[in-house]
This record gives C-alpha cells, sequence and structure tokens, in this order.
C-alpha cells in the first residue's frame, strides 16, 4: 500500500520540467501586481463594476478620521495608516524586483507575506481576484527559479517539477470548486445567470448572443461544465493543448461578460503552466511505469527515458 | 509540499461562499445593513450608513456605505457578517452617550426570496 502510495506521488510530483514556465509565470504575476499597485500608476485598472476606479488602500485615499473602524479578518492585527504605506511601497518595490527576477524565491515570499497582510488587516480589502493572485505568487516562492527571463543568466534547462505540479493543482481547484458550486437549482436552471444580467453584472455581446442561442439554461449548463471538463481535460497531457485553448476561451469570453478585475489574467498566466515546456516524459503515457526519481541537481540513477529526447513532453 | 496540496484543496473545501473560495456567482446574494443605536433614552435612533463614511477605510466605504437598501454582493455580505461587532465598537465610540448598538444584516437572494438574518445587540463599554 504505502510502495503504491510512493510511486503515485513521484508519478505525480517527481521529475524534472523545464525552467520556462516559472518564468513566464513570475514575470506574468509580478506584471499583474505592478499593475494593480497603486503607487505606479502605468495602467488604470477598473476594479468590478460597481466600484471604478481604483481598488484599495491607496495611502492617500484610504486615511479615516478617528475613531476609525478596525475590523481585520480573522485575528489578523489591524496595522497603523504608517505602517500601511510603507507596506503598500514594499509591495510595489517587490513586485519590481519579481519582475527582473532579483532572489525571486525570497522576494515572492515576501511579495505575498506583505500582500495578505495588507489584505487581511481590513477585512473589506478582501477580493477574490487578490486572493488568487496572492496564492499563487506565495506558490512562487517555491517555485526554482534558474535565471531565465531575469537579470542573472539561465543556469540550468532543467528544474524540480512539483512545484509546476502545484501551480496546475492550484489552477485546477480554481475551476473545478467553481464549477461544483453550479451545481445547483437555480444556476443549472439559469435562473442565477438571468438574474445576474438583469442586475447588470453579466452583460455583453457575447453573453446575450450565448443566452438567445442556448437560453439561460443551456449557457448556465455550459459554464458548469467547462468549469468542470477543465480540469479533466487540463490533467490528461493528451487533452492538455485543446484544455488550454479552452480555458483561453472561457475567460475572454467571462471578460466580455462580467467585471472580474485581474482574476482572468491571473488564471490565463497559472494556464502557462500545462503548455508543453521542456523534456520531462513523466506526464506522458509511454512513459508509465517508469518511476525512477531524479535528483534535483544531479543526475538521474540510471539512464532513462527522461533524457530521451523522442518523449512527449508536459 | 504535501500541506501545500493539501491547502490548495482544502481552503475552499471548508470555505465555499465568502472568504477563500472560488464559488464565482454560483449563489449572488443582495445584503442592506441597518444599524441602531441607544442613548439616554429607550427609543433607538437609526444610525446612517453614510455617517460612517468618514471613519471608514476606502474598501469599507464601498461595501458598508450603499448598504442602506439591498446591494449585490455575495462575498460583501460574508465579509460584513464577520464584522459585526467591529460595526457596533465604532459606533459606540463615535458617541460617548450610546449605551448599546444593535446591527441587523439580511441578504438574500436575487429572486427576493425571503431574506436570512442576522440581528446582534452589541453593549457599548462605559
Amino acid at each position: 500500500m504505502l510502495a503504491r502510495v510512493n510511486r503515485l506521488a513521484l508519478r505525480l510530483l517527481g521529475g524534472e520540467t523545464s525552467a520556462w514556465p516559472y518564468a513566464l509565470i513570475r514575470v506574468g504575476l509580478a506584471t499583474l501586481v505592478l499593475l494593480r499597485t497603486h503607487v505606479v500608476d502605468l495602467l488604470p485598472m477598473d476594479h468590478h463594476a460597481w466600484v471604478p476606479g481604483w481598488l484599495e488602500y491607496h495611502p492617500s485615499r484610504d486615511r479615516s478620521a478617528a475613531p476609525a473602524l478596525h475590523s481585520p479578518l480573522g485575528f489578523f492585527p489591524a496595522l497603523s495608516p504608517t505602517l500601511t504605506a510603507a507596506l503598500t511601497w514594499a509591495r510595489t518595490g517587490l513586485a519590481a524586483l519579481l519582475l527582473v527576477g532579483v532572489r525571486p524565491r525570497v522576494v515572492a515570499g515576501l511579495l505575498a507575506l506583505v500582500g495578505y497582510s495588507l489584505m487581511a488587516a481590513d477585512r473589506y480589502r478582501y477580493l477574490h481576484h487578490l486572493h488568487l493572485l496572492w496564492t499563487s505568487v506565495a506558490l512562487l516562492a517555491l517555485c526554482p527559479a534558474d535565471g531565465r527571463l531575469a537579470l542573472r543568466s539561465p543556469r540550468r534547462e532543467l528544474v524540480a517539477r512539483w512545484p509546476r505540479q502545484l501551480l496546475r493543482l492550484h489552477a485546477l481547484a480554481a475551476w473545478g470548486y467553481a464549477g461544483l458550486a453550479k451545481l445547483n437549482g437555480p444556476w443549472l436552471r439559469g435562473e442565477t445567470l438571468r438574474d445576474l444580467h438583469g442586475a447588470g453584472l453579466v452583460d455583453g455581446p457575447m453573453v446575450d448572443a450565448a443566452a438567445a442561442a442556448l437560453g439561460w439554461s443551456g449557457l448556465a449548463w455550459g459554464v458548469a461544465l467547462v468549469e468542470l471538463g477543465l480540469p479533466v481535460v487540463l490533467a490528461i497531457p493528451r487533452t492538455r493543448l485543446i484544455g488550454v485553448a479552452l480555458a483561453v476561451l472561457f475567460h475572454l469570453g467571462i471578460e466580455t461578460s462580467v467585471m472580474v478585475s485581474t482574476f482572468g489574467a491571473t488564471m490565463l498566466v497559472l494556464t502557462v503552466s500545462f503548455l508543453p515546456f521542456g523534456s520531462s516524459a513523466w506526464d506522458s503515457p509511454e512513459t508509465e511505469g517508469d518511476f525512477t526519481p531524479r535528483l534535483e541537481n544531479g543526475p538521474r540513477a540510471d539512464d532513462g527515458p527522461m533524457e530521451d529526447p523522442t518523449r512527449s513532453a508536459d | 509540499m504535501l500541506a501545500v496540496a493539501v491547502a490548495i484543496l482544502g481552503v475552499p473545501w471548508l470555505s465555499p461562499a465568502g472568504v477563500g473560495s472560488w464559488s464565482m456567482f454560483a449563489a449572488p446574494v443582495e445584503y442592506r445593513l441597518d444599524v441602531a443605536a441607544w442613548d439616554a433614552g429607550p427609543v433607538p435612533r437609526r444610525v446612517p450608513l453614510r455617517s460612517l463614511r468618514p471613519h471608514l477605510g476606502f474598501d469599507a466605504r464601498r461595501v458598508i456605505t450603499p448598504a442602506d437598501e439591498y446591494v449585490v454582493g455575495e462575498t460583501n455580505a460574508a465579509l460584513l457578517a464577520g464584522g459585526l461587532d467591529d460595526l457596533a465598537s465604532l459606533v459606540c465610540a463615535l458617541s460617548a452617550d450610546t449605551r448599546q448598538v444593535r446591527v441587523v444584516l439580511r441578504r438574500r437572494h436575487l429572486d427576493h426570496t425571503a431574506p436570512t438574518v442576522r440581528d446582534e445587540t452589541h453593549a457599548c463599554p462605559r
């Protein structure tokens, strides 16, 4: 039993993979953080439709008169305005360092900590797209950094694969749970979508055309099936590219119909983890049965299919 | 590694709606907030939410201030539900005469079904 669990864990998490997805995801997430910060006004981004303008805690806009409301999330302490301002600046600085790849693992960890701290210090700053963004940045702290797309030179072609699997799991969980939550009567009957449309929260030519063609119930079933289907299609190596295309189309459709801020962009950045980079063959069906672990910084214990250039990529 | 994987799967499982969830518009709700304060007399006074605005941060303003009437926001409603005590403490702190604050949060689905009510009364420290 233990041996089987061990083999399964090795199959799911073992081996090496290309360093490219890590570098691309790092650059993508750092760019998103920079675009969302107030200190660097690179691109004005509207928050949800009902909150036009800047998002949270710009030091000059978040000032409140005494006595101020302090309502942190959980047991997190409320932060003083001075510390909040300092953390806001630190967040931007850390995002810039992450973008250029300066000590990316440490910087990603600090950035996630600062981002979550700013959010948790006031419960009303919580937003799903920020939670997704900071969780993704936190996972970057576990990812190997070989210098690709960074100030230093690349050192290794292949790096540990398990952080990539965690990034994939993170994306699959978001899609899967979103789909599971929609397995309820009002959603599947199309009532929720129709109500959201009536409230002006779901709108646009794509959703109008889809509702006209499929009906609200048909569209609601379609959304739920895509969200539930993406984890399956993306988990299977043979259908992974189809899954990537489906994910891109799905999020483009959402972007034209719902204001979800950076949620779609973050999901698309995470989708990079499913692209066929590198030469790890462990996701490939033809290598099933080859579970010989490979050392992260050294050669494998035996010369096996990992080195075989004809093997398919993950 | 295993702990991270468990957290990725476990947090949204334990929190199917609100903070940490990925439910995404699956069950949107409207919410409304009523605040009443008792000063010296037995009759409470209604506290207009816009009167709290100067004392709120940027994001608390967008969540709390418009909630005199029903507004859409599943996550906002969940956040408010967890912070009613803090809001009551703020109302207490705004006037030394206030003895007691009652905060009522109503949540209903967009189809205007009967709301679920969270009703909390908070005694102000003297």
